[in-house]
């Protein structure tokens, strides 16, 4: 009898430490993601939507099953559709026109509430420090998106090919003037020395101008001459300004036009979109390149992968006559991450962002997480699987990078840097043991060469003071832009003489442009 | 007059009038988005009306006129080669005596028919480049370097040089069908007469051709403003939006990229309107002129 009653106490007991898994397990939420990262090199066997350990760190942080409504690397159509069809996965992650369009037809869900509950998280740090990315995506007061934090020190520099500068015994450049002796020598003088006129002084975007200050831009040479395209700016009579009709934009493409004359930018760069400029680069008949950090570990790692001898030097050229350079800082935000207001665990959502960043910046990790991080390191895995891709910094990394670099350098101790930072100075301890091992020797271009000359002192940067759309913007905003485009490209190549800029910026102002400055300018106002 | 087997073919009428139901009747419905400013979540019924407005939108666009100038331009001309270049060539085709070079050559120039312009754009741009095969041979003929595909005035020829390249072999093999129909006794009479081939092929082949080059007229006179834009969107560049911006890249660019549904159908809803007007008229000019009809 006794023995009976034990066991079954015993029985009753393992029921109930079995009972609550099982009740765990069938009352996991399961979130749909509208996938918007990019598919990097995975290691054997990891899959973008089944098996990854960002994907795995963000589940288990969540305690959650995540299944991708598509997977596609750019989903920009797919969220259009999702956009199109008002049938939006539990959440996805958006570019501002998007934004607006979901906020507009209502739905979103309010992420407030659950934002506050997770106040003390990381989540919490990353908008700490940067609150103007938060306020972007306040309505009313409620948070409606979680935005992407700004990319500081982002802004391109002028890269120069080092090793054909040697060549040449030339000088890294510093004035408009030098700059323009510096292409032409690199497009007469033979640098790659392989007896043919094949080389190309600078690459330029297709639209002079880049959207969000990225490689190939003109905008660093406009801002020389107190220009800022693409940009609203706030003059210091109070007025507001889109910066692609202000004046010194005549005096860039004039300038531009008159080397494209004399052939010292690249002749099709009309026709030539990132993957051909990437070409051009890599196979070594580039020797100047606007272009942010991010270029280091990219195009000019693959371009010494092909070319050994081949060395790029970042420098902040051009600078004016007191040794200045200006630039503009990028849009503080240009993605939302949202939730769909039928997401029945928005919370869930947030977790899982904050489960695949703890991964990422290894916060909280033992030696296995350590170890597969690295092994995420070595197979060049980056971070564009994690499956909810929203930006997200606590500190300018920039300069966190920036001075862990340096430190090493300098004393040649990692102690009290970050684990992230450690990983990366451990990667570049793997190239100069083995050479092959690029990983650590692009790092090392875009965190502290790059970082070196972005975090000068002799740099001024202007502030767009609005990024949103206006109710006019909607309508003629595309028209507005397709137009730009083209009379800038014309401008350049020739086809149009400088006086199509006064035309385009009577045009612009006729054709919608000045109702919308009227309502950027109310906006600015308040 | 009904008999009992005809069923049968009636019920093979039913998937395509289902086909046509479901995917050319039923989204007719979409076209009231033109008049509503067009919110997805909200949907059709509950968007705000807002009449004519994208019309008038459209018309006062800046570019509005350039992008109809040269979808027209553009589609009219590639009516016009799609017409001539391959009832010329199948007629050339027709006189070889060779069954085996005939077939053969039929097969080759159809080959590209079935290529999709993503495919082609990179061929197509690589030999058009600054640094590519054209420029070479110029170079080496002792001519200048030209950006053909950025420069306004070679970019509309290459639309229509290459499409028309692509398109001519399944033109061809079309003529090429309505020629083996003709009547042998016809050549024949003709040559008791004393008709030399050339005369031949003016007296009897190209009218016994006429109904058929009536009628693919007609089909295409329909698409006066579809002026391709697989091909445009691959190949251009705001470079050459003066001659090569049409309605369907504007459009795109404008309406889909971002998210203005109800101008871009408004904008379709135009294309239609003309392009039916077009058929209608070319319909009745064809019972007019070549007493053939289509419908």
């Amino acid at each position: 009898m006794k023995r009976t009653v034990l066991s079954l106490l015993l029985a009753l007991v393992l029921l109930f430490t079995v009972m609550p898994t099982f009740a765990e397990d069938a009352e996991k939420p399961v979130i749909s993601i509208g996938f918007s990262g990019s598919a990097a090199s995975l290691p054997e066997g990891h899959t973008l939507d089944t098996y990854n350990y960002y994907l795995e760190a963000a589940k288990e942080y969540a305690n959650c099953e995540i299944e991708f409504a598509w997977n596609l690397e750019n989903d920009s159509q797919k969220v259009a559709l999702a956009v199109a069809n008002g049938e939006m996965p539990d959440v996805m992650i958006v570019d501002q026109a998007n934004y607006v369009a979901l906020l507009d037809s209502g739905m979103l869900a309010d992420l407030t509430d659950v934002f506050e509950e997770r106040q003390d998280t990381i989540l919490g740090e990353v908008y700490a420090a940067f609150p103007e990315s938060f306020e972007a995506a306040l309505v009313k007061g409620r948070l409606m998106a979680l935005p992407n934090t700004p990319q500081q020190y982002e802004n391109p520099v002028l890269w120069v090919r080092q090793d054909w500068l040697d060549k040449l015994n030339l000088e890294l450049p510093k004035t408009l003037d030098d700059l323009e002796e510096l292409m032409r020598a690199f497009v007469e003088q033979d640098p790659d020395g392989n007896g043919e006129n094949d080389t190309i002084g600078m690459t330029v975007i297709q639209t002079v101008f880049s959207d969000y200050n990225f490689n190939n831009g003109m905008e660093s040479i406009a801002a020389l001459f107190g220009a800022y395209p693409r940009m609203w700016y706030m003059q210091d009579n109070g007025e507001v300004i889109y910066g692609s009709v202000m004046p010194g934009i005549r005096d860039t493409l004039e300038l531009v036009a008159r080397w494209y004359q004399e052939g010292l930018i690249d002749k099709e760069f009309a026709n030539h979109t990132d993957t051909q400029f990437t070409e051009q680069m890599v196979s070594g008949k580039v020797g100047i390149a606007f272009g942010r950090g991010a270029l280091g570990c990219n195009q000019i790692q693959n371009t010494h992968a092909n070319d050994p001898e081949s060395y790029w030097t970042p420098v902040l050229c051009p600078l004016d006559e007191n040794g200045i350079y200006y630039s503009h800082t990028r849009t503080p935000v240009s993605s939302y991450l949202v939730v769909s207001k039928d997401c029945k665990n928005p919370g869930t959502v947030l977790d899982i962002v904050i489960g695949e960043y703890k991964w990422h910046w290894m916060i909280d990790q033992d030696e296995v997480g350590l170890a597969k991080r690295k092994e995420y390191d070595v197979a060049g895995t980056l971070w564009g699987v994690m499956p909810l891709h929203i930006q997200l910094e606590r500190v300018p990394i920039a300069i966190e990078r920036y001075n862990a670099f340096k430190q090493y350098f300098e004393t040649g101790s990692v102690e009290g840097l970050s684990a992230q930072c450690k990983q990366f100075i451990a990667a570049w301890e793997d190239y100069v043991a083995d050479n092959t091992k690029l990983t650590g020797w692009g790092w090392r271009y875009m965190m502290y060469d790059y970082g070196a000359v972005i975090t000068a002192d002799n740099i001024e940067f202007a502030n767009p003071c609005y990024w949103g759309t206006t109710e006019t913007m909607k309508d003629s905003w595309a028209s507005l832009r397709s137009m730009e485009e083209e009379v800038f490209v014309k401008i350049v190549m020739g086809e149009s003489d400088i006086t199509a800029f006064d035309q385009f910026v009577e045009d612009w102002y006729a054709n919608g442009g000045a109702k919308i400055t009227e309502e950027v300018q109310q906006f600015v106002a308040g | 007059m009904y008999r009992k087997y005809e069923y049968q073919y009636y019920l093979m009428l039913v998937p395509v009038l289902a086909f046509l139901l479901v995917f050319h009747i039923a989204p007719l419905f979409g076209i009231v988005i033109a008049f509503e400013r067009f919110l997805p979540a909200k949907g059709i019924i509950q968007s705000e009306w807002v009449g004519l407005k994208y019309f008038r939108n459209l018309v006062s666009l800046p570019e509005s006129w350039r992008i109809f100038r040269n979808t027209v331009i553009i589609a009219i001309e590639k009516i016009i080669l799609g017409i001539v270049v391959p009832v010329f060539f199948s007629i050339l085709l027709n006189e070889l005596r060779s069954v085996h070079i005939k077939r053969t050559v039929q097969t080759i120039i159809y080959i590209p028919h079935f290529l999709s312009w993503v495919v082609l754009a990179a061929p197509i741009m690589n030999i058009f480049a600054y640094n590519g095969m054209l420029n070479n041979l110029t170079v080496w003929l002792g001519g200048e370097r030209t950006l053909f595909l950025s420069s306004n005035r070679y970019f509309r020829g290459i639309l229509i040089f290459t499409n028309e390249w692509k398109e001519f072999g399944f033109g061809t093999i079309v003529y090429l069908a309505a020629i083996t129909g003709i009547n042998p006794n016809l050549y024949e009479a003709a040559e008791i007469d004393g008709a030399s081939r050339l005369q031949k092929i003016i007296y009897v082949t190209l009218p016994c051709m006429r109904a058929i080059i009536v009628l693919m007229l007609t089909r295409s006179l329909g698409n006066v403003l579809n002026a391709g834009f697989d091909q445009v969107f691959n190949l251009y560049s705001p470079a050459v939006y003066e001659t090569a911006d049409i309605i369907d890249t504007y459009v795109y660019r404008v309406g889909l990229l971002d998210l203005n549904y109800s101008l871009s159908t408004a904008m379709s809803l135009i294309k239609s309107f003309i392009g039916m007007t077009m058929i209608l008229t070319s319909n009745y000019l064809s019972l007019k002129l070549a007493d053939y009809r289509v419908f």
